[in-house]
C-alpha cells in the first residue's frame, strides 16, 4: 500500500502537517509527501521524522490555485501508485480534496477524527459536532482529510530524501492580487501548544 | 448573467439530533427543515445582489425529493427567479455534485454559488466537486465577490489571513460569512414564490463513492472541574489532553 500526503509548506511545516504524516504512517505502507513552492529542502526533510519515506516538491507551483494543486497531486498519486491520499483538513484541503476526489474517482472522507476502524469505516463529526458519523468509502482509492488536533504527531524516525518533482500542474486560472495578514497576531489554526499555554497564563493574570 | 445557486435542506439549528434504525439513519421525527444557512444567507443573497446590480437570472437547484419543496419555495420567496429539483434522495456529496454539474453543463451558467458547507454533514465537498466536473475555477470559502464584466474579484480565507484573487467566468464559488446579509422574505415574495417555475428533473445514473454506515452521540458532558488559579499547568494539560480543545 502506498499513501500520499499533501502538505502545504508555503509558510513552513506546521503541526497539522506532522499530524497528517503521522496519520499516513499509521495507515501502513510507504508514505510519500507531495508539496509545492519554495520551502527549503532541510525543512521538508524533517517530515521524515514523522513517517515520510520521501518528499516530492514541485517548485514551479507557487499559488493556492486549486486546479493546479489538483493536477499536481493527481500526477504524484499516479507516480507513486498511491491508493490513499491524506490531507490536513484546512482551507486548502477544502478546495482541493473534493476536486481530487472527482479526478481520481476516489471517495472523500472530510474531517476524519480517527484512524479507520476494523470495519473499514472512519469517524467524522456531523451535525456541527453534535454527533459522529462512521463513513465507508466504496471506491478502491480514497482520500482522507484529517481534522487538525485529532491525533498527536509522533516523531519516531529521521530526515528523509527530498526530490524535485514535475506535477504537470499547468497554468493558473486564479490571479492573486494581494494578501492581507493581521499583524502581531497568531493565526488560531497555526497556534501551537506553547502559544496557548502562554496565552492562557496571560489571560489568567489579567483576570486575577 | 445566469447564476445557479445550490441549496440544501438542513435541520433547524435548534433541532434535537437523534438517530433511528439502529443508529443508521437521522431521526426526522419532529425536525423542522430550513434552507442550509450558508446557502441561503450568503450564496443566494449575494446572487440576488449581483442580479439586482447587473441584471440576469437566479436559478436555485437542489437534489432532493418532493418533501424538499417547502425549502425550495422559501428560497424562491427570498427572490430567486426559478427553481430546479433533481428528483433523488442523495446520500453522498459526489452523487449530489454530479447531478448539479450535469444540469449546469447543459444550461450554460456564468456562475455557480454554494454555501461553504452544510450544517448537517459539514463536508465542504459539493462546490469543489462541481467545479472539477465542469473544469471551472473554484474559489472556496469566499467572503466577498464582485463581478466586473467577464471577471470576478473575490476575497477568500487562507491560513492566517485573506487573499484577494481574480478569476474569469464561468466559475464556482463557495460562500462564507461576510459575503452578504441575511434577507427575510416579505409577504409579496412569499405569495410570488407559489407561482414561480419549479422544474423537476430526473437524475443521471451515478454510484455513491461514500456512505454513512452509522452514527453515534458524544458522551454526556462530565461535571465541571475546578482548577486552582495558581495551577495553570494542570489547566493546560486538561484542556489539551482531556477536553482536546487546544
Amino acid at each position: 500500500m502506498s499513501v500520499l500526503v499533501y502538505v502545504n509548506s508555503s509558510t513552513g511545516i506546521h503541526k497539522s502537517a506532522n499530524e497528517a504524516v503521522t496519520y499516513a504512517k499509521k495507515l501502513g505502507g510507504s508514505v510519500t509527501v507531495i508539496t509545492n513552492g519554495g520551502c527549503d529542502a532541510a525543512t521538508l526533510a524533517s517530515l521524515g521524522k514523522y513517517g515520510a519515506d520521501k518528499v516530492l516538491v514541485d517548485r514551479s507551483v507557487n499559488s493556492n490555485d486549486d486546479q493546479q494543486l489538483t493536477r499536481m497531486i493527481a500526477t504524484a498519486a499516479d507516480s507513486v501508485g498511491a491508493t490513499t491520499v491524506v490531507f490536513s483538513h484546512d482551507l486548502t484541503a477544502k478546495a482541493v480534496a473534493p476536486r481530487l476526489s472527482v479526478r481520481m474517482k476516489a471517495g472523500l472522507i472530510s474531517g476524519a477524527i480517527d484512524l479507520p476502524s476494523g470495519d473499514g469505516t472512519t469517524k467524522v463529526n456531523v451535525f456541527s459536532g453534535k454527533a459522529f458519523g462512521a463513513v465507508k468509502v466504496n471506491t478502491s482509492k480514497k482520500i482522507i482529510s484529517l481534522l487538525p488536533n485529532s491525533i498527536q504527531p509522533e516523531a519516531t524516525g529521521s530526515d528523509c530524501a527530498v526530490e524535485d518533482f514535475n506535477g504537470n500542474a499547468g497554468s493558473t486560472n486564479v490571479k492573486v492580487i494581494t494578501t492581507k495578514k493581521p499583524e502581531g497576531e497568531i493565526p488560531l489554526p497555526e497556534a501551537e501548544r506553547k502559544n496557548y499555554r502562554n496565552a492562557v497564563k496571560n489571560m489568567t493574570k489579567l483576570e486575577m | 448573467m445566469k447564476i445557479l445557486v445550490c441549496i440544501s435542506k438542513a435541520p433547524d439549528t435548534t433541532s434535537k439530533i437523534a438517530f433511528t434504525e439502529g443508529n443508521t439513519k437521522f431521526d426526522e421525527n419532529g425536525v423542522q427543515y430550513i434552507v442550509n444557512p450558508y446557502d441561503e444567507w450568503y450564496a443566494l443573497v449575494r446572487a440576488l445582489e449581483i442580479k439586482e446590480a447587473l441584471g440576469g437570472n437566479v436559478t436555485i437547484i437542489t437534489v432532493g425529493t418532493a418533501a424538499d419543496e417547502a425549502v425550495i419555495r422559501k428560497a424562491l420567496a427570498i427572490g430567486a427567479d426559478d427553481a430546479v429539483r433533481i428528483d433523488a434522495d442523495p446520500k453522498d456529496a459526489y452523487y449530489t455534485a454530479v447531478q448539479i454539474a450535469e444540469y449546469a453543463k447543459n444550461n450554460q451558467f456564468d456562475l455557480v454559488l454554494t454555501g461553504k458547507e452544510t450544517i448537517n454533514y459539514n463536508g465542504s465537498q459539493v462546490g469543489g466537486m462541481i467545479a472539477e466536473a465542469l473544469d471551472a475555477p473554484f474559489i472556496s470559502v469566499a467572503t466577498k465577490l464582485d463581478v466586473n464584466g467577464s471577471n470576478m474579484t473575490l476575497e477568500r480565507e487562507i491560513a492566517g489571513g485573506i487573499e484577494v484573487v481574480e478569476t474569469g467566468l464561468p466559475a464556482v464559488v463557495s460562500c462564507a460569512k461576510g459575503m452578504a446579509e441575511q434577507r427575510i422574505p416579505n409577504m409579496r415574495g412569499i405569495m410570488a414564490a407559489r407561482t414561480k417555475p419549479l422544474q423537476v428533473v430526473a437524475p443521471v445514473s451515478v454510484e455513491d463513492m461514500t456512505s454513512f454506515v452509522s452514527y453515534t452521540m458524544p458522551n454526556a458532558k462530565s461535571a465541571c472541574k475546578m482548577i486552582d488559579p495558581s495551577n495553570m499547568d494542570e489547566l493546560v494539560e486538561l484542556l489539551h489532553n482531556e477536553a482536546k480543545v487546544i
